[in-house]
């Protein structure tokens, strides 16, 4: 295989790209012979006379199509007058009348001007985008063999912010943010997905079927999706078959799972008890270990098993493989084109306990009924079976944390019984080896999506479509939960009954379905003297239906079997209920451009939504946005190092109709309360109401420059954006003595500022192509107005980021006691050792009223990117994202020691004493069980950690074998690669992983399900 | 071709908004609303089970012993309910805990009396029906408006659902309160039939709350004339089984003495009694009460010789081992884990040994009683000797009440000012952990003597703190900043 001989493609993108199109080949001639043709042969090379293979060589009146070899040779049949089109992505088409000569070399112009990119309901030039979209195809995305979708965005895009939740298989937890949080109501700041034209979940894809994600940031690309469009929207298309041929591909994928970080804990079963006696002594608390408990220990012989140090973070989060296959066949013919997959991986996690299965299979079709009306489906289905202890999350962790060295998972006598502590006198959460392997909490989920469309294009200029779509959901839900007998090890006696939370089985069984109806007209039309006019109508209709159905018993006198029939009927529960909405919108754009070079858009969609009360239930989302192509204007014909130069601005509103189902609704809720015999059914009122209620509102403005010279050599996009978020949902102010809850209305709001800037570099040297890319985000949100400020850690005050940090000041530490008594007065009876505060408002007394707002709790600036490299047949590529400015609180299991128990960090070795007067590190304290005033009395920053980072993402070295050895063995193209994930990471951030989430209400905890390092070798093999 | 296609198309778009007039009306589908509901009698039997299910509220159900760590019975080390810094003395408008939870339960129970009373009105039904909800209706509304006086003094009083905009208004004193109140049980009684509490509240109920807000007030006088009236009505009597009568094995036999209590019934409506009590043993019983247990022979221990300090649990009162867990736990020679207990004490009523141990999974349904026969006895005999004096009658009832755990009656001849004593430790004793003994020392007057010689658990004795303005407790600071015309209690 050659050298990929492309230059200066847009944005790095196309030097993946060209690698999938390596794969192409002529098809033989025999198949394309037609009678009364001669073969028209030549070579297709670039600017600078390389040749191009793969470039897609089609005669328009045959509608008969080839691809160019590996040097770029071509051999097709034309008669005279027939127009050949040369075309290849990321460069300008061709067309070649045929004439007399039978050899015709064609050298194609780089073009990224071309470059189509998905946005709603439509298509349109990159180029001639006036709103802020920012897009990624697939190649740049399966690059990074993981399995979730969202993932793969991370650190890719500008203003898209991600954060991988949990490394939990199957329960990642993404978290994505469009320009920052959009609100702080229940109604959420994720952004709306689009699946192929209709709305879905980015957790049923499988990443190999993506062709392409955009997504719409500003209110210019967004708002044609009107009242669901506030926190942006990500377009996700699925692949199409190719033209001619069949390709049949495979991927396997065999990954190493690990855990990217640890706490490093002291696993010292004598260091352990005696850091925690002598924390108790300076905290004037008896010991807890005695000293024979101490001596058993520090005599017994190594290895004795009666006597371990026992290192249950080891034990309990291990290397796990991972498997991954996918198998597809993309094919097609003049008039129907279709794409298969099926998809097979299989994670065990890296916790004990965990594991994840998912199949999934995609059939997309496509198929010209006349030469005006297409037909095609794209049909979707997602299993996945995935198992979790039924103590999840920071639950199940903080067990494993909170055990002790003194103790393994079974008793030292062989005899299988489950450990529970050591002693029956000290009080340990539960042994997490009992937990993961007893019981479970297990779901079974699927989804299934079809849809369905007609295509008819009534004049050339004039396209109808028709869309309609099911997207159905299940899920079911098994949680067993039985008495497990523990013992404590030292003794041998009976301890514990493993404490469940839930005995017996319960399930629950889940479904949901969206049907989804829309249709568009689209017009599009060259104008002569350069108007070009484009107008699109459309209407959609939405209707969500969910249920569940939960039983549960209690009583199983065989706890092998889990099914409900095997348990006892007395005591057995029912529940279930479901819920609906709808939403009903017509939308339209309209677009002009004179000569590519002066663009205006306008965009408005008017919905009608379910959750709101019918007189106030349909609202209007207009935008405008205007382009100027500098570029194309007569006086920078000159200046051709000057590819594309665009200024463009945006502005429109915005809805986020995520306001509960039934908001305004008079409801009496149901009750119940045993007056009778048995169980009654009644009614309460339980709150009032606001029929005035509506979504909440945003207005975004956006200005950004495009830029590109050198023919690619440079390019930057550059946005600045303002958005406002009007009518938060809040609680209104009333009395508690109405006795009701207090209506929810529309009334905070909240801006959020920030810039955008993508850098793209490219070139190549000699036989090596490389391309550079960074991208750099800063997002400032501001809470403009609250009805009730709230002071906590996390405030939501005016003028204040939301969820900004309120807390005392530390200030280093005691060192001695004079220093105490000179001091302020601080909670407690601090000795020194402990933490000093800061006295903010000088009254000599250290309490709430000392409290400063503290940033952190939003990142100053986010960043990623891109360094790519090819060299022959080798290419490699490192991508890096970082988080700069994020402080996370943490507390608890892995940071305040003996937290039930959970060893402290090595770093205590070096806690403070008078010998070792650190201002860093305290001295040693235990948190234990009622916490130590001076240092858990007061939300402080000494907890408040930096959690900035900047991370080697993924690197990624790869092989494609020659395309004589492919020959040989009868493939098109063969690739291996060894990808590493979440490899090395600049942090000041110990013992936990820095890429966390802050926002679920155990985030304080150190203890949450870690982040996988991954080490993967793959393959790909076309035929 | 081309016309078939798009006709098929029109079609399509005409059916779907044919079809859309009410695309976008959705109700929700397991709550009715309000607009359909009060049209029948079974849906005023339905909004009687609504406000029946308020009595569930925590802190006038399970949580209700919290109320005894409040006193010289209890002491709570997790300091749920905020009840250790309550006790402590700091009562704040911001302290939260039972005291904002007591109000806004209240409120919440209130307000759905007052939706019950207001369509009830005009509903056509049988009157007989009609007339006895709307007395179970102002009995359960007269409950709540009592616990209100009696922990906050003057409130504000809505006869009838407000609006936000009327819900504002000046609190009402606390004699305007009593007032609206017994005008509530008056017509109670007048409604309620005279028959064994069953779970709907009956006359006897109502007249027992009746003669308690008396009692409160120091109306001596009513107070023993309406439980004279109980006594007599020949529809309650005392239990065999002091245990029993706390545990769901004892109340599946209805015993008559329950007069008033907020029930719950497994599996799917239950509360977590057996885990607070009996597992997280977050109400500690205090020394002070475990010695207030007499010995069998009827004298205190430092008077009785029969009190062994090394063998203290023996020979005493029986109601002290079945209030208080004085020993670890053991089920068949297992021991079964509890948390741990500041004062060496859990609770024992309550809990139900026979369970153990104690999980996640116990579901506890059994019923929190807040009014019952001992109790009114107990008032008789209180009411009868301010009233009158240590007369027979109020030897009979104190004495009927001990004799019922095998106590030897009170000594003949008791002084007025002796028989009181006696009546007071009998309520302490009886009435452990229900709940009464915060409001009885209030009323007595003594609750500042009694907590001031209390041994508090890392305090020492003076530990705890009650001061002369915490005879109400605050308006929660919320309140106040939503309802401009509260006036915040004084000293706060």
């Amino acid at each position: 295989m050659k050298l990929n001989q492309l230059k200066k493609p847009f944005l790095g993108i196309l030097v993946l790209v060209s690698l999938f199109c390596f794969n192409a080949r002529a098809l033989s001639e025999s198949e394309m012979y037609v009678a009364l043709q001669s073969d028209i042969s030549g070579t297709v090379t670039d600017d600078s006379g390389v040749p191009l293979p793969g470039v897609t060589v089609l005669n328009l009146q045959t509608n008969v199509g080839v691809v160019t070899d590996f040097d770029g040779k071509y051999v097709i049949s034309a008669s005279k007058g027939n127009v050949l089109q040369f075309s290849y992505v990321g460069m300008q088409s061709q067309e070649i009348t045929v004439g007399d000569i039978s050899s015709i070399n064609v050298e194609l112009q780089v073009s990224q001007l071309d470059e189509i990119v998905v946005i709603g309901y439509g298509k349109q030039k990159k180029i001639n985008l006036t709103g802020s979209v920012a897009n990624i195809d697939d190649e740049e995305l399966t690059k990074r063999p993981i399995n979730n979708v969202a993932n793969m965005l991370q650190g890719k895009l500008t203003g898209v912010r991600i954060n991988q939740g949990s490394g939990q298989p199957g329960k990642e937890n993404t978290y994505i943010r469009i320009r920052g949080t959009g609100t702080f109501s229940g109604a959420g700041s994720n952004p709306l997905v689009i699946i192929d034209g209709i709305a879905g979940s980015l957790d049923n894809i499988d990443p190999e079927n993506v062709e392409s994600i955009s997504v719409l940031k500003d209110a210019a690309s967004a708002s044609i999706y009107g009242a669901r469009a506030a926190n942006g929207v990500i377009v996700v298309t699925t692949k199409t078959g190719i033209k001619d041929g069949v390709d049949i591909s495979y991927h396997g994928n065999v990954a190493y799972h690990s855990a990217a970080v640890l706490p490093d804990f002291v696993n010292n079963s004598v260091e352990y008890m005696e850091m925690w006696n002598t924390a108790h002594e300076r905290q004037g608390i008896a010991n807890l270990f005695s000293q024979s408990q101490i001596d058993s220990y520090r005599n017994a012989a190594p290895n004795d098993p009666q006597y371990p140090n026992f290192n249950w973070l080891d034990h309990s989060i291990r290397t796990v493989p991972v498997y991954r296959h996918n198998l597809s066949v993309s094919g097609g013919s003049e008039k129907t084109r279709f794409y298969a997959n099926l998809g097979y991986y299989d994670q065990e996690g890296v916790v004990i306990g965990h594991n994840f299965k998912r199949y999934t299979g995609q059939l997309n079709i496509d198929t010209k009924i006349t030469d005006k009306l297409t037909f095609g489906t794209n049909i979707s289905m997602a299993i996945g079976d995935r198992k979790e202890p039924w103590l999840t999350d920071s639950d199940f962790l903080l067990v494993v944390y909170g055990a002790q060295p003194m103790y393994s998972p079974y008793l030292a006598d062989g005899s299988g019984r489950y450990s529970h502590n050591a002693w029956p006198e000290f009080w340990v959460n539960r042994n997490p080896e009992f937990v993961a392997n007893e019981g479970g909490n297990f779901y079974e989920s699927k989804n299934i999506r079809v849809n369905a469309f007609l295509k008819y294009d009534i004049l050339p200029e004039l396209t109808w479509e028709l869309k309609g779509s099911i997207d159905y959901t299940d899920s079911f839900n098994k949680f067993v939960n039985y008495p497990i007998e523990a013992y404590s090890f030292a003794t041998g006696e009976y301890y514990s009954d493993g404490w469940p939370v839930f005995n017996g089985v319960r399930n629950r069984f889940e479904k949901s379905k969206l049907p989804t109806f829309y249709t568009t007209l689209n017009y599009s039309k060259e104008f002569s003297g350069g108007h070009n006019v484009s107008a699109l109508v459309g209407y959609n209709q939405e209707e969500f239906h969910w249920r569940y159905l939960e039983g549960s018993r209690r009583d199983f006198n065989f706890p092998q079997l889990t099914e409900i029939n095997a348990g006892n009927s007395e005591g057995q529960g029912l529940g279930g209920t479901a819920t609906e909405w709808a939403i009903q919108s017509y939308f339209g754009r309209l677009t002009y451009n004179f000569k590519e070079r002066y663009l205006i858009e306008a965009n408005a969609r008017y919905d009608g939504t379910s959750r709101i009360f019918e007189d106030n239930r349909w609202g209007f989302f207009p935008s405008v946005s205007a382009g100027w192509r500098v570029s194309n204007e007569a006086f920078m014909q000159d200046v051709d190092w000057v590819d594309n130069l665009k200024l463009r601005a945006s502005w429109g509103e915005l809805g986020n109709q995520n306001i509960g189902n039934y908001p305004y609704q008079d409801v009496l809720s149901t009750v119940a309360y045993p007056l009778g015999a048995g169980l009654d059914q009644g009614v309460v009122q339980n709150r009032l109401t606001d029929k005035t209620l509506e979504w909440e509102k945003t207005t975004s403005t956006d200005i950004g420059v495009d830029l590109s010279f050198g023919g690619g050599l440079f390019s930057m996009v550059f946005d600045w954006y303002k958005k406002e978020t009007e009518g938060i949902l809040s609680q209104a102010e009333i009395p508690a003595s109405v006795g009701l809850s207090a209506p929810t209305i529309n009334f905070a709001s909240m801006e959020n500022k920030g810039i955008e800037l993508l850098l793209g570099h490219k070139n190549k040297v000699g036989e090596l192509s490389y391309a550079v890319d960074f991208n750099f985000s800063k997002n400032k949100n501001e809470v403009t107005k609250v009805s009730a400020p709230s002071f906590g850690r996390n405030s939501t005050v005016e003028g204040q980021p939301i969820g900004e940090y309120y807390m005392i000041e530390w200030d280093g530490i005691f060192q001695s006691q004079s220093e105490i008594d000179a001091a302020p007065t601080h909670p407690g009876s601090p000795q020194p050792g402990d933490l000093r505060f800061r006295d903010a408002n000088g009254d000599g007394v250290i309490n709430a009223d000392d409290r400063v707002f503290v940033d952190g709790a939003q990142p100053d600036f986010t960043y990623g990117g891109n360094i790519s490299l090819q060299w022959r047949n080798w290419d490699m590529s490192v991508f890096f994202q970082g988080v700069e400015g994020q402080k996370y609180y943490l507390t608890w299991w892995g940071f305040w020691p003996f937290t039930q128990g959970t060893a402290p960090t090595t770093d205590w070795r070096n806690a403070w004493t008078p010998e070792n007067p650190s201002q860093t590190m305290p001295a040693l304290w235990t948190f234990s069980t009622y916490g130590y005033t001076p240092m858990s009395g007061t939300e402080n920053t000494y907890n408040l950690k930096d959690a900035s980072y900047m991370r080697i993402k993924n690197l990624q070295i790869g092989y494609n074998l020659p395309k004589e050895v492919c020959e040989k063995i009868k493939l098109k193209d063969a690739r291996v690669y060894f990808s590493a994930d979440n490899l090395f990471t600049f942090t000041k951030m110990k013992h936990v992983d820095p890429e966390r989430l802050g926002t679920e209400w155990w985030s304080t905890r150190g203890s949450v399900y870690p982040q996988t390092k991954i080490l993967s070798m793959g393959v790909k093999l076309k035929l | 071709m081309k016309n078939n296609i798009i006709t098929f198309g029109l079609s399509i778009i005409l059916m779907c908004s044919s079809c859309s007039d009410n695309f976008l009306d959705k109700n929700p589908l397991d709550e009715v609303s309000s607009q359909t509901f009060w049209k029948s009698e079974s849906d005023a039997y339905i909004a009687l089970v609504g406000v029946y299910s308020r009595l569930q509220a925590s802190v006038y159900s399970v949580t209700r012993y919290n109320l005894d760590c409040l006193t010289d019975n209890g002491y709570n080390t997790q300091n749920s309910d905020q009840v250790m810094n309550i006790s402590r003395g700091d009562i704040l408008p911001s302290t939260g805990g039972v005291i904002n939870a007591m109000y806004n339960d209240a409120y919440k129970g209130i307000s759905s009396c007052n939706v019950f009373l207001q369509n009830i009105a005009d509903l056509d039904m049988n009157q007989t029906t009609k007339s006895r909800y709307i007395g179970e209706v102002k009995f359960i509304r007269a409950w709540f408006y009592f616990n209100l006086q009696q922990f906050y003094g003057d409130v504000v009083i809505y006869g009838t659902p407000p609006t936000v905009e009327e819900s504002k208004i000046k609190q009402s004193t606390s004699q305007q309160v009593l007032d609206f109140i017994h005008s509530d049980l008056d017509d109670a009684i007048a409604s309620l039939p005279n028959e064994a509490y069953m779970g709907n509240v009956v006359k006897n109920s109502a007249l027992a709350l009746k003669a308690k807000v008396h009692l409160h007030s120091g109306e001596w006088t009513q107070a023993a004339a309406l439980t004279g009236q109980v006594m007599a009505s020949g529809n309650t009597s005392l239990y065999n089984d002091y245990t029993g009568l706390f545990l769901t094995s004892g109340q599946e036999s209805n015993p008559d003495e329950i007069l008033f209590s907020t029930k719950f019934l497994a599996p799917d409506n239950t509360h977590w009694y057996q885990i607070y009590v009996g597992w997280w043993s977050q109400p500690n019983p205090r020394q002070e009460l475990v010695d207030a247990y007499q010995s069998v022979d009827g004298l205190s221990i430092d008077l009785s010789p029969l009190y062994d300090p090394a063998d203290p649990y023996a020979d005493r009162d029986p109601r002290l081992l079945q209030t208080i867990q004085v020993e670890p736990w053991f089920i068949d020679g297992q021991e079964i884990q509890q948390e741990p207990t500041e004062t060496g004490y859990r609770v024992q009523k309550g809990v139900d040994k026979t369970i153990g141990p104690i999980g996640y999974d116990v579901l506890s349904d059994m019923d929190i009683i807040h009014l019952r026969y001992a109790d009114v006895l107990l008032m008789y005999a209180e009411a009868q000797n301010e009233a009158v004096g240590p007369d027979q009658s109020v030897h009979d009832a104190v004495n009927e009440v001990r004799s019922r755990v095998g106590m030897p009656d009170l000594p003949s001849g008791l002084s007025k000012d002796d028989m009181r004593e006696s009546i007071r430790l009998e309520r302490q004793i009886e009435l452990a952990f229900e709940g009464h003994r915060y409001l009885d020392l209030k009323r007595w007057g003594t609750i500042q003597d009694v907590l001031s010689v209390v041994d508090e658990p890392g305090l020492g004795v003076g530990g705890l703190n009650f001061k002369s303005h915490h005879y109400n407790w605050p308006f929660p600071q919320s309140e106040i900043d939503r309802n401009p015309e509260l006036d915040q209690k004084t000293g706060y």
